[in-house]
């Protein structure tokens, strides 16, 4: 048995695991499929409630790794052995032995073309939330045709609690990104007017009502209830907007400049086989227990972190992956302990 | 209610107000009431959960719920929300505005709705009864019931109240006769002083 801990996925679950576990004595050894680390923090402007720069985060955690060894651009192929003697294989051709290993594999975001009844990928202004947030990381909030936008609607639950698309969870996250964006792009351009067409209002986490709150009262953003059903492009390309207005039980037609689709979380599921893993009816990684064992996989020496395991705010991710830290340190002392005293390994 | 709708008939039997125009919201209407004392309403703040509607005494006859009213002010239907006749049915309990969990005041943003619908000439009996009350109170110093009745619906009014009355009567709250204040003088010095202030108490 030796140090090591193997953490893959360089997001924000990982980056601050691996911080974590190299305080911990551990040798850490993150691996990251993309050229750089930071996972999906680097497609974000800022973050939800307070508006931090996603870059400051990033550079926070990034800070925190001491003397990681970082492996980007690189997957892992295979894992053999069992706790805690594994031995993992990469995709360039490296071979590490670890004790622990780490899924901090986090989410995708859904397809919005599967979701052709919005037109996503056949209408010019129709955009998703990522997009929309590499537009206000430019300042440049702007239609196809490069006109400063007098209506935006935020389109809530796209790919999230929708048994068409087989995603029946809500990705808890898009409601607060939806108001913050909103606020971002009324900040940009305050004679936009913004309509955010939800359900339910799901803001669960400190800060995140208060910003509901401040979005209606300072901001004036209006929140239409009721699922958009379907949008039609018209000649001069602006969009409209056919919903049902759940609050009056009257149906609505909206024209709408930009429709941003607030895209949900999926898992990432590929690391199933390799590790063998199971999932969840949500494919997401399934844990051990969902209640007490939630950072444990039902593989003894595997461990799950972050978004890996369910859809998670920027915070909720950190926490998790710090959490999931503090088990494979107790993991790791626990197996010392057993070879220094002799003792046999216990199956639990 | 139902004669009311007919008139909206488009042709083959739709009906014009079937279908919401979402590009007409606008926040117009919700600056004017704010101008006319809503401004401490926070009628932007509006969740639309109902607190107010569910608690409200008078619900049964109005025609709009509270909250209705004030999703409808918040996206500028203007028509709509002075041609309610819930204006004119809020007794001013202020239940929904003690409950509100976003600070919003439905009773004070009807009041500046009322204000709004005065101005316009929109007709109502409630101006007309606030009126002979006040002439009554005036004129006396006290209100004597069947003579409010009298002049705001006439014989038939108090034809029809007459039962209530009289229960009223035999159970001592009502008198029969006319009363008269100790210091009617006083009182009225009292009022002119109110009416110069008027205005200024905002």
């Amino acid at each position: 048995m030796n140090n090591n801990v193997i953490v893959i996925g360089g997001g924000p679950a990982g980056l601050a695991a691996a911080g974590k576990l190299q305080d911990f004595g551990l040798d850490v050894v993150l691996v990251e499929k993309q050229p750089h680390i930071g996972g999906h923090l680097n497609k974000w402007y800022k973050v939800f409630p307070d508006f931090t720069d996603a870059s400051e985060i990033t550079a926070n955690l990034t800070a925190g790794l001491g003397k990681t060894r970082i492996l980007t651009n690189t997957n892992v192929t295979s894992i053999e052995g069992s706790a805690p003697n594994f031995l993992v294989t990469t995709s360039t051709g490296e071979k590490i032995n670890a004790s622990a290993i780490l899924v901090s594999t986090g989410y995708k975001h859904f397809d919005a073309t599967l979701k052709e009844e919005y037109g996503y990928g056949i209408y010019d202004n129709c955009i998703t939330s990522v997009e929309l947030d590499m537009m206000l990381k430019e300042k440049n909030v702007k239609t196809r045709d490069g006109k400063i936008p007098k209506k935006v609607a935020m389109i809530h639950c796209v790919g999230s609690r929708d048994e068409k698309v087989n995603n029946n969870y809500c990705s808890r996250v898009c409601c607060t990104n939806a108001i913050k964006v909103a606020i971002e792009v009324k900040e940009q351009n305050p004679d936009c007017q913004i309509f955010c067409l939800y359900m339910d209002i799901r803001v669960f986490g400190r800060g995140y009502e208060e910003l509901y709150r401040t979005s209606q009262e300072t901001h004036g953003i209006q929140f239409l209830r009721g699922r958009l059903s379907e949008a039609s492009e018209k000649m001069d390309g602006s969009l409209l907007l056919r919903l049902e207005d759940t609050l009056t039980a009257k149906p609505m037609r909206l024209s709408v400049d930009l429709m941003v689709l607030m895209v949900g979380m999926e898992g990432n599921s590929e690391l199933a086989s390799v590790a063998d893993l199971k999932l969840g009816c949500d494919r997401f990684y399934a844990t051990a227990h969902q209640q007490y064992s939630n950072n444990h996989s039902h593989r003894e020496g595997i461990f799950l972190g972050g978004a890996a395991t369910g859809p998670k705010a920027i915070m909720e991710s950190i926490t998790d992956g710090r959490s999931a830290a503090a088990e494979i340190a107790s993991f790791v002392a626990k197996n010392q302990r057993i070879i220094n005293n002799g003792q046999v390994p216990s199956l639990v | 209610m139902v004669t009311k709708n007919k008139k909206k008939k488009f042709v083959f039997g739709l009906k014009q107000d079937r279908q919401l125009d979402g590009d007409k919201m606008n926040s117009d209407f919700m600056q004017k009431v704010i101008a006319e004392g809503g401004k401490g309403a926070s009628i932007a703040a509006c969740m639309q959960c109902g607190t107010c509607s569910g608690g409200c005494t008078n619900i049964d006859v109005m025609d709009m719920s509270p909250r209705t009213l004030i999703l409808m002010i918040q996206r500028g239907e203007w028509e709509k929300v002075l041609q309610s006749n819930t204006l004119w049915m809020c007794s001013s309990c202020y239940i929904c505005t003690s409950r509100c969990p976003r600070g919003v005041r439905p009773s004070d943003v009807i009041e500046a709705v009322k204000v709004i619908a005065i101005a316009q000439g929109i007709h109502n009996d409630s101006t007309k009864f606030n009126q002979i009350f006040v002439d009554l109170v005036q004129k006396r110093g006290i209100l004597f019931e069947p003579e409010l009745m009298h002049r705001y619906g006439g014989l038939q009014a108090m034809i029809e109240q007459a039962p209530l009355g009289i229960q009223l009567v035999l159970r001592g709250k009502m008198s029969p006769f006319p009363e008269t204040i100790k210091n009617p003088q006083q009182f009225n010095q009292a009022l002119q002083k109110a009416k110069k202030n008027d205005g200024n108490n905002d």
